[in-house]
């Protein structure tokens, strides 16, 4: 038997062919790999997107079911607070806010407004947003102190004009140029305008559930009594607030103080910060739905 | 007798055949394959494209805002104007500007004689509506879908019962087709007419495979505005 050394070429284009089919192999992998990471994002959103929907349905049965107290509605199961407090449900976080609490403006119009940006902003930006707003929403073209009118936005090259009406939707007082989006927003632990104005909101102003900076510019109380019916409030004594209100003589629309309406804000949160906020209003004696859907922004996409 | 060694031609002719037959088998087969993988494969990028589309027009109607604009004469109502071939209305997530700024939007089906469609989405301007004017921007197009066949929207509109101190009879045609018992979907949509903001709406089309798509969006009926909801009568 003789050693014989094959110089031929298979092994060569053996190797080639292997090296052409791992490429090719690479790019098919590669290929399925971003279809696959595309799907998983999608079910991803579908998935919370049922979550949060469960979430939402189970918020509903309370709110239609339990005993509300001041700031809270319960079945004897479950306690949610109605004043923006964290709660969990189906394992989902959520703070859930009665409009009721947050400033409307087709209640409270403009004038109690400088109050509230007051505690957002500085005094001098807080007066111009309101001046501007006030001109943007009255049907006069006589311009406020530190206010806009239209031949202002004109001169000053901008495209937005007042609506000398009312505005139709919170979103819309970023066409305000004292607005911005950080205000809109919210930042460091402060609420924004998003979280605290609505447009429309409810046709009553419920002290429960309202937040401590709405409090007094909403009620238009000196600030010690402001104070006293906070701390009041903190620590449970009812009697003590309904005799500050009574005091003063605060009712909106003949409503009791602690009414709470229909409409519901619920802003599911994650270590992120807000990921979902769904705002419903319930229809207890509706024949088919027994809550309709004003907002679903899952998840939630913040002003820009 | 000596058999001589190796294959006769015959044999050789036999053993090419049938290796030819295996390897026009195999290379049918692999054609065969290669077809399916890249049909798959189209079909797949297809439906992913689609479905991309899809979550895009999601976030646009759920987006959509409702408040009372001023319209016609003195009444005032949301601003939702559609047919089969398209609809505008106002949302707060249009796809082409930021997060929040809400805008007039449109989307468009344009057909040609072969009943090929192309959906296009269009933006107006900010601070453009139906109280200030809709001035609507070229600049912001984008071509949504490029092939569809037998494409339509329909809308599905509330109920909204003839109260009680009005007679059918009495009412304007136009004014009679506001009112109906139970929601009921329409191939036109004009809140000028109707007042209320459709249920949902409804986009039908075949793809370029010919597949058949139906997509639901909900609509949030609606919105938090400074509105005449319960200031009018009728109007609730």
């Amino acid at each position: 038997m003789t050693n014989q050394s094959h110089g031929g070429f298979a092994l060569p284009l053996v190797l080639i062919v292997l090296a052409l089919l791992t490429v090719l192999s690479m790019g098919l992998s590669r290929l399925v790999s971003m279809d696959m990471d595309f799907l998983r994002e999608r079910i991803s959103v579908w998935e919370y997107e049922l979550e949060i929907s469960n979430a939402t349905e189970s918020i509903v049965f309370v709110l239609l079911t339990g005993e509300y107290g001041y700031q809270s509605v319960g079945n004897g199961k479950v306690e949610l607070p109605l004043n923006g407090r964290p709660a969990e449900i189906n394992g989902q976080r959520v703070r859930i806010q009665s409009w009721s609490g947050l400033y409307s403006m087709a209640l409270l119009g403009v004038n109690r407004l400088e109050g509230v940006l007051g505690e957002l902003t500085n005094s001098q930006r807080a007066r111009q947003i309101s001046a501007e707003l006030a001109d943007w929403v009255d049907e006069d073209d006589r311009r406020r102190f530190r206010g806009r009118e239209r031949a202002d936005y004109a001169n000053e090259g901008l495209r937005q004009r007042p609506r000398n009406a009312p505005i139709r939707g919170v979103d819309e007082l970023l066409e305000l140029p004292s607005v911005s989006v950080r205000l809109m927003n919210g930042s460091d632990g402060k609420p924004g305008l998003a979280d605290l104005i609505l447009a429309g909101g409810e046709d009553n102003f419920d002290v429960g559930t309202a937040p401590d900076m709405l409090i007094g510019p909403v009620l238009g109380l000196p600030e010690p009594i402001t104070r006293e019916l906070i701390a009041a409030r903190s620590d449970g004594q009812w009697s003590k607030v309904l005799f500050l209100i009574d005091q003063n003589h605060w009712s909106f629309n003949h409503h009791p103080p602690f009414y709470k309406g229909q409409k519901y804000r619920m802003d599911f949160q994650s270590d992120r910060g807000v990921t979902a906020r769904v705002e419903i209003e319930l229809k207890p004696y509706a024949t088919r739905r027994l809550y309709h859907l004003i907002e679903w922004q899952v998840p939630y996409r913040e002003y820009e | 007798m000596n058999r001589p060694s190796g294959f006769s031609l015959v044999e050789m002719l036999v053993a090419i055949s049938i290796f030819s037959m295996l390897l026009s088998l195999l290379m049918l087969g692999y054609s065969q394959g290669l077809s399916l993988w890249q049909r798959g494969q189209d079909r797949s990028e297809t439906w992913l494209s689609l479905e991309h589309r899809h979550q895009l027009l999601r976030t646009l109607f759920f987006g959509a805002r409702f408040a009372d604009y001023r319209g016609r004469g003195w009444r005032t109502y949301p601003y939702f104007i559609a047919n089969q071939e398209g609809i505008e209305f106002m949302t707060r997530s249009p796809l082409l500007d930021f997060s929040g700024r809400v805008k007039p939007v449109r989307v468009l089906i344009e057909r040609d004689d072969n009943d090929q469609a192309k959906f296009r989405y269009q933006e107006g301007r900010r601070h453009s509506d139906q109280g200030r004017g809709i001035y609507w921007d070229s600049g912001r197009s984008l071509l949504f879908i490029e092939e569809m066949r037998n494409a339509g929207f329909r809308y599905l509109a509330p109920a909204f019962p003839l109260p009680p101190d009005l007679y059918s009879a009495e009412l304007s045609d136009e004014d009679r087709l506001r009112y109906r018992d139970e929601p009921e979907w329409l191939s036109w949509y004009d809140t000028a007419i109707l007042w209320r903001a459709p249920l949902a709406v409804e986009l039908s089309f075949r793809d370029e495979e010919g597949a058949r798509h139906i997509w639901s969006f909900q609509v949030p009926g609606q919105a938090d505005a400074w509105s005449l909801r319960g200031k009018i009568k009728g109007y609730d």
